[in-house]
């Protein structure tokens, strides 16, 4: 997130200054790929310059405060991958029951507590987001809005289409699950 | 289980989680929450939450290049060589740049020498630079291989170096946007959360070549709105670019990976719903409609 100066760097960028867009596209780049690396893996980096060249088609009439503006760039990505594949989330997601006995049989060693603490300080952003996606679609996305989208639960709601209620429900259970698994997994602490 | 119509007083009567444990979700969706200061039965998720929101790597900001090709051919930079410039714009006189100058440059450098020492380690030191190396848990590499095509534990193509030892690792922006950078990680500096000043400093890290080198880096980028500032530092309004952007006018350094002709992508027709993007939050709302105004 920019913070106070976003109106001022905004404005800046909508007058061509480069710098000024160089912020505002390497404040949301990272993240825009983290999300659709967990809707679309196949078509992330396509679909994010995608979304950049709409987003820099339509930026000189945009007007808002950064969560407005956050809001659109994921919006305007999410549209894309509806249209580009026409089913959000085709990949089916592993199934909870099955992922322990997956992660456990490659992790002889993390029951013991060294283990997981050495886990837990190498669990890298891939792998998180990797498990993030093996979460039902609607958990995952709503988790990736909130969590690395920086997007509040109404924005979120509005984003997708829900009530503020049911993203927060989905929210919790997917943390909820997230917890679980890795708790299966013997990453505790 | 009706996932609509369910309002945030109805909340609590959900059977799970608890009262408390809802709140600490919260906190951790929020970001307000650091996995250390998580209770202990939701570390695990904490450390999970945190490693999303790791500062990028080089792979993430690698697009820039093309990005800003379009950017230059959409939004008109002025001054650009062989470049009408302002072409697409009500030119209104820069003055929010020079008001953005003001905010944004004085404090820079005495910012730098200050902060970078002690962020840099906090930087490198974390779990940050191992994020991508592949040091992951096995299970959990291979799950987010199948999930997300992930690289494998070990070999990955072009593997990135692990970004932390300060090897000069070719910036992969232009001078200008390492300007933005470092202003970015000002704004970071004043107003994000530990994990936001993180990401605005592995940016700086990524383009500076090395943490030992971001205050040098940031106290030599060039100030890019120079030249298009009139009457600024550089006296010279009206001369294109070569002097902005000192060393190279065009092409960042970290080529685009598509030849970066035009907007490849045919980005459809006006979308027919630019306007939507603030669907949102009340104001900002529906402008950036009928998009594409150049084409």
């Amino acid at each position: 997130m920019i913070g106070e100066d976003f109106p001022a760097v905004l404005a800046a960028a909508q007058q061509g200054d480069e710098a000024a867009f160089a912020a505002l596209w390497h404040d949301g780049q990272p993240a825009l790929l983290r999300y659709l690396h967990v809707l679309a893996p196949d078509a992330a980096e396509d679909i994010a310059a995608e979304t950049w060249t709409h987003v820099v088609r339509g930026l000189a009439r945009f007007r808002g405060t950064e969560q407005n503006w956050r809001a659109w760039l994921f919006t305007t990505a999410r549209r894309r991958v509806i249209d580009q594949t026409r089913q959000l989330m085709r990949r089916p997601a592993t199934s909870l029951e099955a992922l322990p006995d997956l992660v456990l049989a490659d992790l002889p060693g993390l029951r013991s507590p060294d283990a997981a603490d050495l886990a837990l300080e190498n669990l890298g952003t891939r792998a998180a987001m990797g498990v993030i996606a093996s979460l039902p679609p609607m958990q995952a996305e709503v988790i990736m809005l909130r969590v690395v989208a920086g997007l509040d639960t109404e924005t979120v709601a509005q984003l997708l289409g829900r009530s503020t209620g049911a993203i927060r429900v989905a929210a919790h259970r997917g943390l909820h699950r997230l917890a679980g698994l890795l708790a299966e997994a013997g990453v505790t602490r | 289980m009706t996932d609509r119509g369910v309002s945030d007083s109805d909340m609590p009567t959900f059977p799970w989680p608890t009262r408390p444990e809802a709140q600490a979700l919260d906190a951790l969706l929020s970001g307000n929450c650091r996995p250390e200061e998580a209770p202990a039965d939701l570390r695990p998720v904490a450390e999970v939450l945190a490693a999303l929101q790791a500062p990028p790597d080089r792979r993430e900001v690698a697009g820039w290049g093309q990005v800003l090709t379009v950017y230059r051919e959409i939004a008109g930079r002025p001054g650009r060589p062989g470049q009408p410039g302002r072409a697409s714009q009500p030119a209104r006189p820069g003055r929010p740049r020079s008001r953005r100058l003001r905010l944004i440059a004085p404090p820079l450098g005495a910012r730098f020498a200050a902060a970078s020492g002690a962020a840099v380690i906090a930087v490198l030191g974390g779990g940050a630079a191992a994020a991508y190396t592949g040091s992951l848990p096995g299970a959990l590499q291979k799950i987010a291989h199948e999930a997300i095509a992930a690289p494998r534990a070990r070999e990955g193509p072009a593997a990135p170096t692990p970004q932390g030892t300060g090897h000069p690792a070719g910036p992969p922006v232009t001078g200008a946007a390492a300007y933005g950078l470092c202003n970015a990680y000002q704004h970071a500096e004043e107003h994000g959360n530990a994990s936001q000043r993180s990401v605005a400093f592995r940016n700086l890290v990524n383009a500076a070549g090395g943490a030992d080198q971001v205050t040098a880096y940031c106290a030599s980028v060039p100030h890019p709105g120079a030249t298009s500032t009139p009457g600024l530092r550089v006296g010279q309004a009206g001369s294109p670019a070569n002097a902005s952007h000192g060393r190279k006018p065009t092409t960042p350094p970290g080529k685009p990976t598509k030849p970066a002709g035009k907007p490849s992508t045919p980005p459809g027709k006006p979308t027919a719903s630019p306007g939507k993007p603030t669907a949102s939050p009340g104001n900002g709302g529906g402008n950036g409609n009928g998009n594409g105004p150049g084409k």
